[in-house]
This record gives C-alpha cells, structure tokens and sequence, in this order.
C-alpha cells in the first residue's frame, strides 16, 4: 500500500496551546485500510470545522466505524494521517487523546462496574483529581437521568442507559472534540432525545461533535455539517445546506451511493 | 418438529467446526480422550463378561459404579456448559410457538447428538457384553440400553432447562460454576473422608453399591444384576425408581419450559445500592494507575472468570494439607507458597483478553503503558502478596525450622513478582482467547485450548529459566547446610523478583504503546 500522494497538508507543526480557530477539530488526510483484498477506506480526506455539529453517513458496512477507529487510535491505518486540533493521533497519541472524547460502536465496557464507577474510571485514567471527577460524575448522572442506577452494575443497564453512561464517560474529562459512533443505535427515544440535548448544548458551547449513523433524518435535524461515505470513499462533505442543494438529504445519499452501486443498489435501498 | 429441532442441533454442532482449525482440533482431542477412557472401560467390560469362573458379585459392583458415574456426569457437565452459548438452550425458542410435547421430546433427543451420547452408547454396549454370561440379564441390559440412554438425556436436559429458567442470574450461575470448580477441586480430600469412614475402601463398596442401586444414579445399571439373580422384586422395584426418574425429569421439564416461555425473566433491579458506591475506587490513588489497579481487584472480587482462580487457592491449600497429612511428603506443603505466587503471577498474563473490547477505554483516554502496566500488577498484588505469604507460612506451623521459612517466604514472593513482572511484559503483545465477559469461569471459548496450552507451556518454561539463580542456590545450601545460604537465598529471590517486575512495567509499557490497536483488534475478536 502506497503513502498518500494526495495528502499534502499530512506534515502540519502541532497546533499552539491556545486553540487556533482555523484549525480543523478533526483532520483526515490519505486514510486508507484494506482488510485482505477489499479496501475499507479508500485513501479518505475528512475536515471537521471547529464547532461544528458533523453527521457522518453511509450505508452499512461503507467504512464509517473503520475510519472513525483509524481516527481514535482503535485502529492502526494503512497510510494517510489523523489529526485532532492539529495533533497527530498516531505521531502523539497522549496528547491528541486528551482533547478527544470518544464512543465506540459495538465495544463493550467495563460492565461489571456500576454507573458512577465506570464514569470515576474514566475520569481518572485521564488524570483528573478525585474531587472534579466526583462532582463531574454527578452532574453527568443527573443530565442523562441515571441517578437511580447509579449503583446498579452496567451489565444490568438497558441498551439506551449503556450509550449514556458510555457517553459520560466519553465527556467527563470536557474534550473539545467527541468521536461517538452510531450513538443513538438501540435507543429509545427518551433517551435519544436527552443524548440530543446534551449533545446540542455541548456544541453551543464551543464543541465539536462529529457522529456516525445511517438514520438520514437524525442528522438532517441535528448536524450543521454531513459528510457521506460508500465504500471507503468520501462521496460529498461540507455544511448540510451544501450537500442536500435544495433536494432532502436522504435522497441526496440515495442518489450519491446509488450511483456509484447501479441501479441493483438502489432498487435496495429504496425499498 | 422432533426431526427438525435433531437437524438443527447436527446443524450448529457441524457448521462450528466452520469457524476455527483449533476447534476441530479441540474436538478430536476432546473425543479420542473420551474414546481412549471408554474403550479402556469397554474391552474390561468385555472381559469381565468372558472370564472363566464368572464372579457376579463383582460384575454387579463394576456395573453399578460405572453406572452411576455416567449419571452423575450426564448431571454434572451440563452444569458447565450452560453458559449464554450453549447451543440449544430451550430460552431461544420461545419466539416460536412450539407445542411443548414436541419441544419436551426433541430437546431430549437432541442431547443424544453428541459426543457424549456416543461415548455412552459405547458403555452401554459394554454392559450388554459384560452380562452375556446369562440370557436373562443379557435381555434386561439389552432392552434397558435405550431406555437408559433417554433417561440420561432426560435428566440432562432437566438440568440445562432448569438452570435457564430458575438460575438464569449470572449471580447463580457464577455461583454454581464456582461451586463446580471447587468440588472438583475438592474430590480428593472427600474421597479421603469418605475412605476414614469406613476401615477400608473395600469395605465401604458393598454398602456404597447397595445405597447407589436404590437411588436414580444406580438402579439402571442393578437391573441386570436383579434379572441375573432372579430377584424380581428388587427388578420391580429398580423399574419403578427409574420411572419415578423420568417422570420426574419430564415434570421439570415442562415446569421449567412453562417458566421460560409464559413468564420471561425481567432484567434489573438486582444489586447493591449503596449511596455513594464508588467500592474500591475510593481506596486506591485517585491516579491512572490507581484507577487501573481499583478497576483490576474490583474484577477480581466480582467477576467469575477471575474469581475462579481466586476460589482455587484455598481449595489447593485443604487439598495439600490432606494429601501431606495422608501421604507425609512435606514437600507438598512445601510447594505450596511457590505455587501459589506462580499461579497468582500468572494469573494477570491474560488480563488484556478478560477486558474483551472494554480495552478500548485504555486506548481512547490515552493511559500511559506505564499506568496501565503497573495498575493491573498493583491490583493483583494488593491481594497476591499477602495470599502468598499465608501460603507459604503453612508449612511453618508443623515442621520447618525459622531459615527454611524465611527462605520459602522469600522465593514464593520472588516467584510471585518475578512471574508477575514476565506476564506484565508478555501481556503487553500476545493474548490468548479467554471467556467472554458475562460468561462462566468454566465456559471456554472454542478452540482456545491448544493456543493457552503453549501459552502456559512457554510460560511456565520461561518461569523454569528465571528461577535458575534460585534453583542454584537451593543445591548450594542443601549440599553446605550452612543458613547463610538460606538467607541469601530468601532475600535474593525478593530481590531479583522487584528487579523483574521493574524491567516487565517498564518493557511492558514500551511494547504496550506501541502495540496498542493490534491488541485492541485482537481482544475484540475473542
């Protein structure tokens, strides 16, 4: 596998403490894996603007969770780099991590602890003091409405109770960026409107939030930007209004994913 | 629908061999041990039945014992096998609405798809031989032999249906698993028990074989014997008890399907609760590493496939002051401290796979190697270090003298560090599959026994290599005899076993940050 040629912006110097407002939260440039003969990420270019609330979409099996696992450290790339505000993932893993928030898809945790536990193990493998990871744990708790089973083992939570405390977990140290991984899948809808509002008011505050999904009309309604994916490949990014032009975006995708697979495709997804 | 659900089962059990060559392999290892111990079984059966002086007496103790020791497994593996993977477990019909005579039918027979099914029938073609010295029990063992190879299914399936429907918390299941693991354990010192009993083993048999015969474990196996003797109404009577079985079992059963398909488990509402709860989190440094070792002894107290190991030790213990105190050898206790510290040592080696895919929340929060290393040492330790010292006093309360002591004291810690130190290195690259979490202690994964094979193997060779120094010594002192040495040796294993265990963090860490996610992918798959 041959390094990105494509990729020039792939040797920018670490950003300066002070975040700097150009730089995008996220960088992807040239990331590519193949697993045995069939590539899963084609050599992807990704921005995520500071900021910015990012859907990131495709249909299944399109490379969504291998290139946000590429991007998190999960995952070693084969070529092409990462980068979070600057910092390269795999260059200084340490120092990217601490400013990146993240929820993996179908990654278990570690359920035999409680809620509050697994939410004070998360805070304190990221170094924080035992007093901000109390009172942190405490106000996640109360946000995401898991008071009451605060004591109960993570194996006994409900399928939508595990993503919020998985979501907690990923925000207790205030990343400034949030990697989450289809993270309204098996949700109920009480509790993916109570994720939506944290998320929302996180983002009005000055985070940034890229997520996975293939629910169309979630990301229409929450996301100031969309990127879509097939096949490894970045078929159209940029702010939602850009990508829909004028059309519903779930028909934008159709078209987009569509095309590139033939009509078999699209009978399919039309269905 | 009792075809159907045969089908499925030879189904599942054929397209599992699909998935790995180890698998297969585990397999055909599994059935040529269980087919070596029958044919052994079988050919002493045939034997028996052929002799000259034919002597019934013993022929009637050999078949009951042997008859009640296939029961007693028929009951027993299901036991170990229930985990969530077990391939026909009746909770995943339920959404299908089948008539539950038929399920109750099919499920029984489906358990005579199995190795063990034919490992039984080949027994129970060696009891037709063994009685063929006369007709009439020749008749009774051959008419008994699928009337005892359903009763065997029956009470098995009763098993693995009433644990799913009554005992289908992890909670109980962890529980029996546990109690499992120790009774087997603990065979050992109850045979011994059972033996000072009675004067003698051979005396005990008589009345053991009697009891056995009036129970469901051995009345099937005395049928012949009756028929033999022309005692009908013990015949009778036997008959009778083995009815009583079946109907039994069928009862169960159907109890426990009813339970399982009219009133599903709810989830939740089990556990502790208290206020603040945050256990042993607040014990430890509010640091990474400190976190990593409260998340690590948290594992050790609450989940199964750690508290296995946990579990083992004090039953090792009993079992080692019962066999010193029936065979005298004071090396067994001896052994002792060391082998605990090797086992405890060893124990952390496949800590990365008992986290599965929860690791990557090492990786995602960017945990030093060094923290994560010297957490998860550090949680086995906080327990280790004093198990192993207990361990290895035992001796000093009946017979060593105070340098023998110190110096078991010292090399069963140096053992317990210096291993400890190794699995921290190796850890950091190579994993082995493991139970999932939410599993059993018992439940192995398919396929994994011939991979921790090596794995122990080399382990344990690597353990031999960095003992050498000790070993040494401990031929210098015994040839000098001055304690000098005992005390060098003591005092040097602690030594060495700190400078291990430094090297391992510190090597471990290195490895670990470089290899994070490949071990990462590799974990997630088991």
């Amino acid at each position: 596998m041959q390094p990105a040629s494509e990729s020039p912006a792939a040797l920018t110097p670490p950003a300066p403490t002070p975040p700097d407002l150009r730089v995008p939260a996220l960088r992807l440039r040239g990331l590519a894996k193949r697993f045995g003969q069939t590539p899963a990420v084609d050599h992807l270019d990704l921005d995520v603007p500071r900021g910015s609330f990012y859907g990131f979409v495709g249909p299944n099996g399109a490379g969504k969770t291998t290139t946000l696992s590429m991007a998190t450290g999960l995952m070693r790339p084969d070529a092409g780099t990462a980068e979070v505000g600057g910092i390269d993932v795999w260059a200084q893993p340490r120092e990217a991590k601490q400013t990146m928030g993240v929820l993996a898809d179908g990654v278990m945790l570690f359920n035999k602890l409680t809620g509050a536990q697994l939410v004070t193990y998360a805070g304190l493998l990221r170094g924080m003091d035992r007093d901000t990871v109390a009172s942190r744990t405490e106000d996640l708790l109360r946000v995401l409405g898991l008071e009451d089973a605060r004591g109960k083992l993570v194996q006994d939570y409900s399928a939508g109770m595990t993503k919020k405390i998985a979501l907690a977990s990923a925000m207790v140290h205030a990343p400034e960026l949030l990697v989450l991984d289809e993270p309204f899948e098996a949700v109920d809808p009480v509790s993916a409107r109570t994720i939506r509002g944290l998320l929302e008011s996180y983002v009005a505050s000055g985070g940034t939030v890229i997520l996975s999904s293939h629910v169309m009309d979630l990301v229409q309604r929450m996301c100031s930007h969309v990127g879509i994916i097939a096949e490894g490949r970045l078929l159209a990014s940029g702010t939602l209004d850009e990508v829909r032009g004028g059309s519903d975006l779930e028909s934008r995708f159709v078209d987009l994913v569509g095309l590139e697979a033939g009509d078999q495709e699209l009978a399919w997804l039309q269905l | 629908m009792v075809a159907t659900l045969i089908r499925l089962k030879k189904d599942l059990t054929f397209n599992a061999f699909n998935q790995s060559g180890w698998h297969i392999l585990g397999t055909v290892f599994a059935g040529l041990y269980g087919l070596g111990i029958v044919g052994m079984v079988f050919s002493a059966q045939v034997m028996a039945g052929g002799a000259e002086v034919i002597d019934s007496q013993f022929i009637r103790t050999s078949s009951v014992l042997m008859g009640s020791a296939v029961f007693l497994l028929w009951l027993i593996i299901p036991v170990f096998i229930s985990g969530a993977d077990a391939a026909m477990n009746p909770r995943q019909f339920i959404t299908y609405g089948i008539p539950r005579r038929g399920l109750i039918l099919g499920l029984a027979l489906t358990g005579l798809v199995s190795i063990g099914a034919v490992l039984t029938l080949v027994w129970l073609i060696g009891q037709v031989l063994h009685w063929r010295w006369d007709p009439a029990a020749t008749a009774t063992a051959l008419l008994t032999l699928p009337l005892l190879l359903i009763t065997f299914s029956l009470v098995s399936q009763a098993v693995t249906t009433s644990i799913s429907a009554w005992l289908s918390g992890r909670r109980s299941r962890d529980f029996l698993a546990i109690l499992a693991l120790s009774l087997m354990v603990m065979i050992y010192p109850i045979m011994v028990g059972l033996q000072s009993a009675f004067s003698s083993l051979s005396d005990a048999v008589p009345s053991v074989v009697d009891f056995l015969t009036l129970t469901p474990l051995g009345a099937g196996a005395a049928l012949p014997a009756d028929a033999a003797a022309g005692h009908w109404g013990a015949f009778a009577l036997r008959v009778g008890i083995l009815a009583a079985t079946v109907g039994l079992a069928v009862l169960v059963i159907r109890a426990a399907l009813l339970k399982i398909t009219e009133r599903p488990a709810v989830h939740g509402s089990a556990g502790p609760k208290d206020a603040k709860g945050l256990g042993l989190f607040a014990r430890f440094p509010a640091t990474p590493w400190g976190a990593v070792a409260a998340r690590a002894s948290t594992y050790w107290l609450k989940d199964s496939r750690y508290g296995g190991t946990l579990v083992v030790i004090p039953a090792f213990v009993v079992l080692a002051i019962v066999m010193y105190s029936q065979l005298g050898q004071p090396w067994i206790l001896l052994a002792l401290g060391p082998v605990v510290g090797w086992m405890l040592g060893f124990a952390i080696s496949a800590d990365i796979s008992y986290d599965h895919s929860a690791f990557a929340l090492h990786i995602t929060s960017g945990v030093s190697g060094t923290a994560d290393r010297a957490g998860r040492l550090i949680g086995l330790l906080s327990f280790g270090l004093p198990a192993t010292v207990l361990a290895s006093l035992i001796p000093a309360l009946m017979f060593t003298e105070p340098v023998t002591t110190l110096a078991l004291v010292g090399v069963s810690l140096g053992l317990l560090l210096s291993t400890a130190g190794f699995s921290c290195l190796v850890s950091a690259r190579f994993t082995y599959p493991v139970p999932r979490p939410g599993d059993g202690p018992l439940s192995q994964p398919s396929g994994s026994t011939g991979r921790l094979m090596i794995v122990q193997l080399g382990m344990l060779v690597a353990t031999l290599i960095l003992m050498l120094p000790e070993v040494i010594l401990v031929i210098v002192w015994l040839l000098s005899d001055a304690s000098l040495w005992g005390w060098l040796l003591g005092i040097g294993a602690v030594l060495k076993g700190l400078a291990l265990v430094w090297i391992g963090v510190r090597l471990g860490a290195r490895v670990y940050e470089r290899s994070q996610p490949e071990l990462f992918q590799a974990v997630s798959q088991y």
